[in-house]
Parts: C-alpha cells; sequence; structure tokens
C-alpha cells in the first residue's frame, strides 16, 4: 500500500512508481493499494501516470487499485474524460484487499 | 471588466504547482467552493503543465472577470512554443501528442464554462478560460 500526498507532479509520481515498482518486484507482491486521499488536483499529465504504474506492475505480475479520491476532486475527473480501464478504484483498503483476495 | 491579474512565468515544475495554488486561492476567495475550485485549478494544472511539457516559456495569468452581474475567474495561457497544428483535432478526446492520456484540451473545456484558444504553428499558442461563479 502506498499513499500519495499533495501534488501529482511529475517528481513526486515518479519517486511514487519507482517505490511501487521495487517493492513489488523485492517482495513479490500480487496487489497494490495506492491512497490518492492526499491529492486534490488531479489533471490528465498526473492521471496517465497513476495508469501507467498500474500497466507496469501487471507487467510484474500486481493488480493496482486506487482508493481515497476525495469528494472535492471527484467532479473534476469526470469533467477530464474517460478515464482509461486500467485506472480501477475500490471504495477502502477493506475493499481493495477483498479484491485482490477474490484474485488468488 | 478584469481587475487584479496575477502573472506567473512557466519556467519549471514549481511554477506549475504556484500557478495552481494561485489559481485555487483566488477561486476560494471569489466564493467559489471547494469543488468548483479545485476544477479551476485542474483546468489551470492542464494549462500550465501544457506549457511546461510543449513550449520553452510562457506564463498563466489569473484575474477576476466581471459582466453585468456575474462575476468569475478568467485565465490566459500564453505560450512562445511550437504552436498546434491542428486545433480540431487537438480538442478531440484521446488525441495526444506526447505524454498526457489526450484528454487534456477537452478536459479543461468542460471544467470551465468558457474556453478560447488561438495557435499559430512556429508562433505559439494562447488560451483564454472562465468560470462564472
Amino acid at each position: 500500500m502506498a499513499s500519495v500526498q499533495s501534488e501529482l507532479g511529475d517528481s513526486a509520481v515518479d519517486c511514487l512508481r519507482r517505490r511501487v515498482l521495487d517493492q513489488v518486484y523485492e517482495n513479490s507482491l500480487c496487489g497494490v493499494l495506492i491512497d490518492l486521499s492526499g491529492v486534490e488536483i488531479i489533471d490528465s499529465f498526473g492521471l496517465r501516470k497513476l495508469v501507467d504504474i498500474a500497466k507496469m506492475t501487471r507487467l510484474l505480475g500486481a493488480e493496482t487499485r486506487f482508493t481515497g479520491i476525495r469528494p472535492e476532486v471527484v467532479a473534476s475527473l469526470v469533467d477530464l474524460g474517460t478515464v482509461s480501464s486500467d485506472f480501477v478504484v475500490v471504495a477502502d483498503l477493506d475493499a481493495g484487499l477483498a479484491a485482490f483476495s477474490e484474485r488468488t | 471588466m478584469t481587475s487584479e491579474a496575477q502573472r506567473i512565468e512557466i519556467e519549471a515544475e514549481r511554477d506549475v504547482r504556484l500557478a495552481v495554488r494561485t489559481a485555487v486561492d483566488a477561486a476560494r476567495s471569489l466564493g467559489f467552493d471547494r469543488t468548483r475550485s479545485l476544477m479551476i485549478g485542474t483546468a489551470v494544472s492542464e494549462l500550465a503543465r501544457n506549457i511546461h511539457v510543449h513550449a520553452c516559456q510562457g506564463y498563466i495569468s489569473i484575474e477576476t472577470s466581471r459582466r453585468g452581474e456575474a462575476i468569475g475567474l478568467r485565465i490566459v495561457a500564453q505560450d512562445d512554443g511550437p504552436g498546434i497544428e491542428d486545433l480540431d483535432l487537438a480538442l478531440q478526446d484521446h488525441y495526444s501528442t506526447r505524454r498526457s492520456l489526450g484528454i487534456g484540451l477537452p478536459g479543461t473545456k468542460r471544467l470551465m464554462d468558457e474556453f478560447d484558444i488561438s495557435s499559430e504553428p512556429g508562433k505559439g499558442t494562447c488560451i483564454s478560460v472562465s468560470k462564472w461563479k
């Protein structure tokens, strides 16, 4: 489980991606949950990078789920437009764990 | 009628963050609720990152805008970058030249109430957006 604070700037997301990929590889994780509750602004560039993380973890054998999107942020995400099918959101930690355990 | 323009030069990623914060704060102090202030912030993030990624230099200007009784926030993004060859194409969903999901410009248009764009290949791009309270 990883959590993102503040803005989804290039350097912050790149750092998150490295951390997640390293952890998945070293610990043979089957699932990653990324908590976005600290994020207020998600633009198309940040979204693209999050989707890329999900695609990359899948190539390492782990599914990525996102959680914690704030209600004030949802309207912006809807207006931004159709989100990739790789951006899969779960309600909370329990739902994320349930989704992962169903797979195994 | 407009007043109190704030202009932020966009040269680095930290300038993008500054532009977003300035826009969200301006929206909040005009009385926009949190959700709509973050919509404006997301649009500014999109416009400022476009400048940072596609152009060498540019600026974001943020100002209060009045039309009769209506009050709103107007944001102008001006750059001296490569410009956009085909505006109609760039405004379609899922068209992207690099790094984004191709929903940036159409997404920005949906986030705001008004959207104007002019661009000349080789000269630059100017995008003006407004949201009314």
